[in-house]
């Protein structure tokens, strides 16, 4: 498929039937200013640049990439808990952009968040019951035995004994902490949760038992996800679609099988080479990548990859890669894409 | 590696008590390891398995904590580190022992620049000329891969990246060429591809500079690919000590296995649930009677809930477990067993 062609398409080929979120060239930019010189003018950060990425109903889309890579900030946009700096941010079929005030808080309940952080997100002087129902409280106006019961009820689903209600989150484990934070998401009945790193600072017996949670409730619920994470085995246990992001663009996505078994961007290679296999009779090529990310306020010409790309030729430093479709919704912006052989 | 090579460092039934209230909290009990010289040791366990501690109290930080009390025996190169005056245990640590902890930022001291920092460690150790130590901080420096190394000694810490500040820590801790590098979950801050670089740099080190390592991770990828030894603990007891092959081909201890079955594939068939290991990491001061791992373990027996396995050696794997894997069965049994336990 030419180039030209592939870059016009790159809205309509998504892969994806009945879309509950579409992004669509967004982009979050952030002035930074200078501390010494409040004169100068000043730098533009793009945290995120110009990416478009749709979520099917039911799904879970995972998004993985390095701290820095801007895959929080477009989770916090895509749930609108920040505003896009362009683009369009669709959420079941409405444009929620721009919304803000009551119409935004219509949608919101909608969309609920799992954080990384289970204590920095639970309120440490209200009990587990109450940040549970809050939600309840706030958007229903549920009162009394009734909330009372609707909590239990959240519990259990989460695997959470009811009667640990009255504890305070500093009493419960990192997993009960978690879990809580879930049963809060998912009290309104949302639609789609934005899980940003919510497995990942947990030890990996409570990793495992958090995700299978998270599968569980999405069959039970029909929840879709946003699950992002830095870990790519947990991503391709729990999601069904990938997106990788290298500072501030989406880099390549498709499904969890295209992506991990022919992965087309030598970023998402570098990324999989460089995750450590449990098994010492595997000998790998250690270091993959040289160096460190250049800074996103000073992002290197073409494509922004270039800097620690092994592959990179002088076509990647002065044209920016075209998004490249490869069928079956699997798409990759690099020069190359499509060209590199399937891994070993 | 050859298994005759000195001991560099062995602990036997070291033991870590805090005071609560009054009441004694164990938080390393009876941990017992030795690392050999050229020695890449994981020291792996989940948090609140007391790996952290045990690292910290060999370098003699805990004891520092007067709440604190350690027993047991750490001997360091022939010396006994619990007999050491806090004056020789002073001159011991940062060059014969180092470490590098898990935050390189919160490592480093906000206030002084990287030369600063690195000279003073220098000073400690011997005294050149201003501009020999120049040369040694900049040696130093592109030793662990930091090539602009004039620019690197100017910054404050909060203007490097966390892998340019683990960096900085790994040059510090080998100005002293120590014998023994204890690392505290040096990549677990960074990302997966600068992770590589600095555990490619420990290895190099290690191979180059005949340095023993102890590297406490939580991470079995980690421990499979840098590990010559792997040492598990869980609630403060090793449970576990193995070679890499039978760690992760055939543990012994089903909480080993336990831990490796959660681990979800990068290939092949992705189960539907993983494996995970039902229940929570015991509070240390609410430790289950008998083995602390029995209110978790699919293998638990009658015995297991009374009294606690004393690690014992099989087949050169050291497990403290009554109903032990596969150390002795067949390889075509203990894929069957495998099967079951997950």
């Amino acid at each position: 498929m030419s180039v030209t062609q592939a870059r016009t398409s790159d809205q309509e080929d998504v892969g994806v039937p009945d879309p509950i979120l579409t992004l669509d060239h967004v982009s979050k930019h952030y002035e930074v200013r200078s501390s010494s010189n409040p004169f100068v003018r000043p730098d533009l950060l793009r945290a995120v640049d110009d990416v478009s990425l749709a979520i099917g109903r039911g799904e879970t889309f995972g998004l993985v990439g390095e701290s820095g890579s801007g895959k929080s900030t477009l989770g916090r946009v895509a749930v609108r808990l920040s505003t896009p700096t362009s683009g369009r941010v669709e959420f079941d079929g409405l444009d929620i952009s721009h919304l803000g005030g009551t119409n935004l808080r219509r949608v919101r309940r909608h969309m609920q968040v799992v954080f990384q952080d289970p204590l920095g997100s639970l309120n440490p002087r209200m009990d587990v019951g109450d940040i549970i129902g809050e939600p309840l409280r706030v958007f229903d106006k549920v009162r009394g035995s009734e909330l009372d019961d609707r909590v239990a009820d959240l519990m259990r689903a989460v695997g959470l004994d009811p009667s640990r209600a009255s504890a305070r989150p500093r009493a419960l484990s990192g997993g009960q902490r978690q879990r809580v934070g879930i049963a809060r998401a998912i009290s309104l009945n949302p639609k789609l949760i934005l899980a940003d790193e919510a497995v990942s600072a947990l030890d990996v017996s409570v990793q495992a038992q958090i995700s299978n949670l998270l599968v569980d409730l999405r069959e039970r619920l029909g929840l879709t996800y946003l699950f992002i994470a830095h870990g790519l085995p947990i991503v391709r246990q729990v999601c069904q679609r990938v997106g990788v992001m290298y500072l501030g663009r989406l880099m390549e996505y498709g499904t969890i099988d295209d992506v991990f078994e022919n992965p087309q961007h030598p970023y998402t290679r570098a990324l999989m080479a460089a995750s450590p296999i449990p098994d010492p009779t595997v000998r790998r090529e250690r270091i993959v990548l040289h160096g460190e990310p250049p800074s996103p306020l000073d992002l290197p010409s073409g494509c922004r990859f270039r800097t620690r790309c092994p592959m990179a030729q002088d076509v990647c430093v002065d044209v920016a890669p075209p998004l490249v479709q490869l069928g079956n919704g699997h798409a990759a912006e690099c020069h190359f894409a499509g060209q590199l052989e399937a891994a070993a | 590696m050859t298994t005759t090579a000195r001991t560099m460092l062995a602990l036997t039934g070291l033991r870590v008590d805090v005071d609560r209230h009054g009441t004694a909290i164990p938080l390393v009990r009876d941990a017992t390891l030795q690392v050999r010289a050229g020695e890449i040791v994981c020291l792996v366990g989940e948090s609140g398995s007391g790996k952290s501690v045990t690292a910290r109290t060999i370098m003699g930080l805990t004891q520092l904590n007067p709440r604190m009390s350690v027993g047991g025996s750490a001997v360091f190169d022939g010396d006994e580190l619990f007999d050491l005056s806090a004056e020789r245990m002073r001159r011991l640590r940062g060059r014969e022992l180092a470490m590098v902890f898990q935050e390189p930022l919160s490592s480093l001291d906000p206030v002084w620049n990287i030369d600063s920092q690195l000279r003073e460690g220098l000073r400690r150790r011997e005294r050149v000329s201003q501009k020999a130590e120049t040369g040694r901080l900049l040696e130093a420096l592109a030793e662990v891969g930091i090539h602009d190394g004039s620019r690197v000694l100017r910054s404050y810490p909060h203007q490097l990246s966390g892998g340019m500040c683990q960096r900085v820590m790994i040059a510090m801790a080998l100005l002293a060429r120590p014998k023994l590098l204890i690392a505290d979950e040096p990549t677990t801050a960074l990302d997966v591809t600068i992770q590589a670089q600095i555990l490619e740099l420990i290895d190099k080190l290690r191979r180059d500079e005949d340095m023993s390592v102890l590297l406490v991770t939580h991470d079995m990828g980690v421990a499979a690919d840098l590990a010559d030894r792997v040492v598990v603990m869980y609630a403060g007891r090793v449970v576990e000590d193995a070679s890499p092959r039978d760690a992760f081909a055939r543990s012994a201890h089903p909480y080993t296995r336990g831990l490796l079955a959660c681990i979800p594939p990068m290939i092949g068939e992705r189960p539907e649930q993983l494996p995970a290991i039902p229940g929570t990491v015991p509070d240390p001061s609410n430790l289950p009677t008998g083995c602390s791992y029995h209110p978790r373990c699919p293998r638990a027996s009658e015995r297991c809930t009374v009294e606690d396995p004393p690690l014992t050696n099989v087949a050169g794997t050291a497990v403290a477990c009554w109903r032990p894997g596969d150390v002795v069965i067949g390889e075509d049994e203990l894929v069957t067993v495998r099967g079951q336990a997950s």
